[in-house]
């Protein structure tokens, strides 16, 4: 059991490099450039901010970049999913490593690529003195956690997307929704932040900034929290068997 | 090591893109309103050092069959029991990048394969010298040929002995040099234990590498047997999957009354010749009405189902032409150079260059006959040719 599931691992692995080193190939500097583009990234929005925070006292800059930290990997994770089992649909038909270690390897991306994006990140809060330092660990469980809740959805989505291949731009719009609908860039009033704490990454934004940011208040719509996992769990259960055999059939 | 029985499945498929939109938002439980059988009620076994055939017609059921042994697509009723680590060559090179490496394809390919890092690593010199690719080893894939891509596919699948080996279509890569290299490492495998499956629509590689061979049509297993009998229900199914087609025009029944002889060089019928010896082989038959094109052929094959020789009178580039009425007689004279062994005789009439359009009679094994050597020396091969040895 043990030893199968450190196959299964190593599998991913392989298969997250694999992707990787297409992605990359022929440059000259290869995987290196997969960090050098994140850490560049999040460090120019840090240039920017800290350039920007110096003439404000607010924690307005704060928020935008712990905001932007949790929705960049997000994001690039979902969209991937999206596409992972159409782009390998080769391998999956004639090979029998089968559909779900394939589901797995947007999600190593994701911890790999928030990884990368935290540490510019934490130096950055530790020199203002905004960082949680008993906290911000955790995070990395909060993530993990946030990851198994958003699963079903992302093995639905991708498919979903080899059935319908609507369901790409589709989600590109959503995503579109889910941003603008988080209080990222802006900070909404308290009405506002009733209507918007029903999306569901909302309480997840807040926790990670509570668990990131020191003196950090997070407002959590507890019942939008039970219906997400009560709706993870249905998608889990019915998402699976079935349709995974359908889409086996129609890769 | 291989166990099927009453294997059975069925590929659902959609009329319109909103029936698809159902089984989404259904999450699968609406499987779609159209149902193909690709496998009906299939059942055999294949057993450690076996070598079983798979042929069929396109769309009979033969990938769907080695997917569902490799794991890759279910079921929906039946057993499949399969024991023993099993590999599967269903399409070379799969997985392989144009853009990466034959190196990186290989480490990455070779992981996925289940290979450990340490093995492929061992193993790169071997495999690049059994693709012959030693010197391309740091290209991108999209500078290989196709047929360089497919050698280095096998070369990796290939390398290290699996219990179970299925194979589509993969035996017939590479050049003629290359295909020898493949066929000897399986026989290789084959000795040391493992058993293979391999599907493949050339019907010499079936007759002379496998112990037995499955047909499939439409799904249904038509029969399990030894590759002569196969083959030559496979031709049948041919035949009648033509006629069939040919809607208009029932060609079977066109034919009215057959027979064949062979006869020997010194005209008589017999059933048991010498190397070298001319022969005639001679079909009479009888039409109900005339028909265009009008070609007779025939093959002869040896006692494994190797078709060792066969023509016919389009490919000679003779026009039939009826004795009296509707009576037609054709005969063929040739040496026959064939070893020595037994033979058996099929005949074919149709229209055009094959059988496979307007099939009026094809019978596989109408004759058998036995070849001896007489007055000649022992030789090598299916074939006799005279010849003169110097020393200088």
């Amino acid at each position: 059991m043990k030893n199968i599931f450190f196959q299964r691992l190593t599998l991913v692995w392989i298969l997250t490099k694999r992707d990787y080193a297409i992605q990359f190939a022929g440059t000259k500097f290869g995987l290196a450039w997969m960090v050098f583009q994140s850490i560049a990234l999040i460090s120019l929005y840090i240039l920017i901010f800290s350039i920007l925070n110096l003439k404000s006292s607010s924690n307005h800059y704060i928020d935008i970049l712990s905001g932007v930290l949790f929705w960049i990997p997000i994001q690039d994770m979902i969209l991937k999913s999206s596409q992972i089992l159409v782009e390998n649909r080769n391998i999956i038909k004639k090979s029998k490593i089968g559909i779900s270690l394939f589901l797995k390897v947007p999600i190593l991306q994701f911890f790999i690529h928030l990884s990368l994006l935290f540490l510019p990140c934490l130096i950055f809060f530790v020199w203002l003195g905004k960082l949680n330092i008993f906290l911000f660990i955790l995070n990395f469980f909060w993530m993990l956690f946030c990851v198994i809740l958003l699963y079903p959805f992302i093995s639905y989505l991708s498919q979903a997307n080899v059935l319908l291949k609507d369901i790409s731009p589709m989600l590109r719009i959503l995503l579109q929704f889910l941003f603008w609908t988080l209080p990222i860039l802006y900070t909404p009033s308290l009405a506002w932040k009733e209507i918007l704490s029903w999306n569901p990454f909302y309480f997840m934004l807040e926790i990670f900034r509570f668990l990131i940011l020191k003196d950090y208040l997070p407002y959590i719509n507890w019942y939008c929290v039970v219906c997400f996992i009560l709706l993870s769990i249905f998608f889990h259960t019915f998402s699976n068997k079935k349709l995974t055999k359908i889409v086996l059939d129609q890769l | 090591m291989i166990f099927v029985k009453n294997l059975t499945k069925i590929y659902k498929g959609y009329s319109k893109p909103t029936k698809r939109l159902w089984t989404v938002l259904s999450f699968g439980f609406y499987e779609g309103d159209i149902f193909y059988p690709a496998l009906e009620d299939i059942s055999f076994e294949v057993q450690k050092g076996e070598i079983l055939g798979i042929i069929g017609r396109n769309g009979a059921g033969k990938s769907t069959l080695l997917k569902i042994l490799t794991g890759v697509t279910g079921y929906d009723f039946g057993t499949v029991k399969v024991k023993g680590s099993l590999r599967s060559l269903l399409e070379l090179g799969v997985g392989f990048n144009p853009e990466l490496t034959g190196k990186e394809n290989l480490y990455y390919n070779g992981l996925i394969y289940g290979f450990s890092p340490y093995e492929i690593q061992k193993a790169e010199k071997e495999i690049f010298e059994f693709a012959s690719l030693e010197e391309f080893k740091n290209v991108p894939l999209k500078n290989y040929s196709s047929g360089m891509n497919v050698r280095l596919g096998f070369a990796l699948a290939s390398f290290k002995r699996p219990d179970i080996l299925l194979i589509d279509e993969a035996l017939s890569v590479g050049d003629a040099s290359f295909q020898q290299k493949s066929i000897k490492q399986i026989q290789d495998f084959v000795k040391a234990g493992t058993c293979v499956v391999v599907v493949s629509h050339d019907l010499h590689l079936l007759s002379s590498f496998c112990n037995r061979i499955l047909v499939l049509e439409r799904g249904k297993l038509i029969i399990d047997s030894i590759p002569k009998k196969a083959l030559e229900k496979y031709m049948q199914v041919l035949a009648l999957a033509e006629e069939e087609s040919h809607t208009q025009i029932s060609y079977s029944s066109i034919l009215e009354y057959y027979n064949v002889s062979i006869f020997n060089s010194s005209g008589i019928s017999t059933t048991t010749f010498f190397i070298q010896e001319q022969i005639t082989i001679k079909i009479n038959f009888t039409l109900k009405q005339k028909i265009e094109d009008l070609t007779v052929g025939f093959h002869i094959e040896d006692s494994r189902g190797i078709r060792v020789f066969g023509t016919n009178s389009h490919i000679l580039k003779t026009e039939a032409k009826p004795t009296h009425n509707l009576n037609y007689s054709c005969s063929f004279q040739f040496p026959i150079c064939f070893r020595e062994g037994k033979y058996s005789l099929s005949i074919s009439i149709h229209r055009g260059d094959s059988h496979i359009e307007g099939c009026l009679l094809w019978k596989e094994s109408i004759l058998d006959f036995e070849v001896e050597r007489i007055n000649l020396p022992k030789f090598e091969g299916l074939v006799y040719t005279p010849v003169k040895c110097n020393w200088h």
